[in-house]
């Protein structure tokens, strides 16, 4: 056995108790979560000496006052959605996929490579389609790398995912300043078409929709077909579903391939919805929110959608945040990390009760 | 720029070296520290948020204060103090190790990036300090080669090899490393000899983040001189992938960190030289041969048994 692959069995453990708990209870848990982190982040505040009321309304009621500020936050919501649904397939077959970060950006990358000239202006409005297959393509394959390497050599998804991001970064990176670079900047020239807006004077486009409706073929998807059923059987019990007859290389292989496709998704969007070209940081940290959007969604679809419409709000207000207050703005990654450690805490608080009642009962 | 005559010169090979081990330095630090917590059976996936406190907090009182050592110290408590959060949750709370290490590192970039805006504003250039200076050991360092190499370094080089010396023989002479082995590998079996595995693990963690707090340290203090974000560059990881290689032997983690060490220097002479290939290349180049190490070393090894897996206390 390798090494660290052995631990998320514990994780599973924790997450399908989360799961099992009761839906009021569960609300319960994540409502007195953000609650607590954002008493600690209110410290925080405090100590730089601003107003955490102030900043708090900058960071999740502001975003939503204007039409123009909305289509911002969908600038955020939707890559984060789909690098969240993306991590919760990883998450319900007992695997974590950590490269969302890698994966986007090589989603980025198909999606440029057409839209640019030669391919671009030989494709015309075709690039958008096409650009948006290969960044799935490319995504899935750039996680299908980590999968084969724990399929085949049993290596840690874990780790081979995040250095996975380290060389996807340089690899960007080496593509921008030099095959794809225009002009002075590293960057690529703009892309051909862009994803159609669904509102003229915001930013909003049809990426949303794209993205919402990913939200139900997954929620099916884990819920409806054999594949999910067989994914959650592995999460449950790896050796009850092996005796079952699933076939664990191959359902690990699938799933890092599907995660990286949500990724990869994520990726072309974000080029073709948002920066129209690539530079590097495209992703914006992203692949490693979206981790974070998974676990506050507890893998569910809906909570997931909810879950990246909090963390959107959190990362488009903190800019305006960084302005108006002068708190950084990486506050809000300090925020998210304290909210998903209550949540913990909360699931084994809530664990150990209902052991103790079970116990009771027993007598 | 003409590298490639003087490639294979003595004085070439003396100044790679001799930064390769400069290099080698946070990798063994945080390598031996995770050796004796992984050998506990607590992962060390949070060790790159540690030593992000670590380089955070030593080059703040070391700026502060005016003083290397207050800076290292406290760069080791504050690697000490942040571990606790991961140990708790992991151990005591029993929740899953990668995730409460992913958060965790989440929190440590967040938080260090956080004070370093607030304290020191946006300004890229923060104030430099004076760091470690190298120390000459005498006679040795008069060896051709090995002595400019191995014997012109700082303190923190020399000390790094004593940590890990100490800990090699504390897992493998005294009663100590054996009931951390028990720990590991069945925490049953020595909660029943009476082995208090949850205190056991905890502290075994804590060691963990005292010695990234070092490795952070060594960042800002041993080398760079100043404090820039995501200063630790993935080495947190990289020191999982030098334990696994060395097979949870400190002494051989040494070995294995300088080869990481090594490739780092190598990756950035060649960099100032000008090289042929793109410096992107060069720069994913440690993180390609991570990917490699755990894809060879990966296999036929032992870890310890209940490595990452939560225990449950009886009840009674």
């Amino acid at each position: 056995m390798s090494v660290l692959t052995e631990m998320s069995a514990s994780f599973q453990k924790s997450v399908t108790h989360y799961r099992g708990a009761s839906g009021i209870r569960k609300a319960a848990i994540l409502l007195l979560s953000v609650v607590a982190a954002m008493l600690i982040g209110s410290l925080l505040i405090l100590a730089v000496g601003a107003d955490p009321l102030e900043a708090y309304y900058y960071m999740l009621l502001r975003p939503l006052s204007s039409i123009t500020s909305i289509g911002e936050v969908a600038m955020y919501f939707t890559p984060l959605l789909l690098v969240g649904l993306g991590v919760s397939v990883t998450f319900h077959a007992k695997l974590s996929n950590l490269g969302g970060e890698g994966q986007m950006l090589f989603g980025a990358l198909g999606m440029t490579v057409v839209g640019v000239p030669p391919v671009g202006s030989f494709l015309g409005i075709w690039s958008l389609p096409v650009g948006i297959l290969l960044g799935i393509l490319m995504g899935a394959l750039w996680a299908a790398v980590a999968g084969f390497f724990r399929v085949r050599f049993n290596a840690s998804e874990i780790v081979v995912t995040l250095m996975l991001n380290y060389i996807a970064e340089q690899f960007i990176s080496y593509i921008v300043f030099y095959p794809l670079r225009s002009g002075a900047e590293p960057q690529s020239a703009k892309i051909a078409c862009a994803l159609p807006k669904i509102y003229q004077g915001s930013r909003i486009n049809w990426g949303v929709v794209v993205a919402l409706i990913l939200a139900a073929v997954y929620g099916v998807m884990i819920r409806r077909t054999r594949f999910g059923y067989h994914l959650r059987a592995l999460g449950g019990s790896e050796r009850a579903a092996e005796y079952s007859g699933v076939r664990k290389k191959r359902y690990y292989f699938l799933a890092m391939l599907i995660s990286g496709a949500f990724c990869g998704l994520a990726g072309a969007i974000q080029i073709s919805g948002n920066t129209m070209r690539l530079m590097e940081g495209v992703a914006g940290d992203v692949g490693f929110s979206g981790i974070v959007v998974a676990m506050l969604g507890s893998m569910n679809p809906v909570g997931v959608v909810l879950a990246a419409l909090f963390m959107a709000l959190l990362s488009a207000g903190s800019v305006t945040m960084q302005v108006k207050t002068g708190i950084p703005a990486s506050f809000t990654s300090v925020l998210e990390a304290l909210i998903v450690l209550f949540i913990l805490l909360g699931m084994a608080v809530s664990a150990a009760q209902s052991k103790r009642k079970k116990v009771n009962t027993a007598r | 720029m003409s590298g490639t005559t003087s490639f294979f010169s003595s004085a070439f090979l003396a100044a790679l070296f001799s930064s390769g081990v400069r290099q080698s330095i946070p990798l063994i630090y945080g390598s031996v520290g995770d050796t004796v917590s992984e050998r506990a059976g607590v992962m060390g996936i949070s060790l790159e948020g540690e030593m992000l406190f670590g380089a955070f907090f030593s080059y703040l009182f070391a700026l502060r204060t005016g003083s290397l050592w207050t800076g290292v110290l406290m760069g080791a408590l504050s690697g000490m103090l942040s571990s606790l959060i991961v140990a708790v949750w992991s151990v005591l709370f029993r929740q899953d190790q990668s995730i409460i290490g992913i958060m965790f590192n989440i929190l440590a970039m967040g938080f260090t990036n956080f004070l370093n805006r607030a304290i020191f504003g946006t300004s890229n250039a923060n104030i430099s300090i004076e760091t470690f200076q190298p120390i000459t050991i005498p006679g040795l360092s008069k060896i051709p080669l090995i002595g400019e190499i191995f014997f012109h370094q700082d303190i923190l080089a020399y000390l790094s090899v004593v940590l890990a010396a100490a800990v090699f023989f504390m897992l493998r002479r005294t009663k100590l490393g054996l009931q951390l082995a028990a720990v590991g590998e069945n925490p049953r079996a020595a909660q029943a000899s009476g082995i208090q595995v949850y205190r056991l693990r905890i502290l075994a963690y804590m060691f963990c983040g005292f010695a990234a707090g070092i490795a952070g340290a060594s960042l800002t203090l041993g080398s760079v001189g100043t404090f820039t974000e995501s200063i630790s560059a993935g080495r947190g990881f990289i020191c999982l992938a030098i334990v696994i290689l060395s097979r949870w032997d400190p002494l051989a983690a040494v070995a294995a960190s300088f080869g990481f060490g090594s490739i780092q220097a190598l990756q950035i002479r060649l960099q100032v030289q000008g090289s042929a290939l793109p410096y992107q290349v060069l720069v994913a180049l440690p993180y390609l041969i991570t990917v490699l190490v755990l894809v060879l070393a990966g296999h036929n090894i032992r870890a310890p048994r209940e490595l990452g897996v939560p225990f449950e206390k009886e009840s009674r």
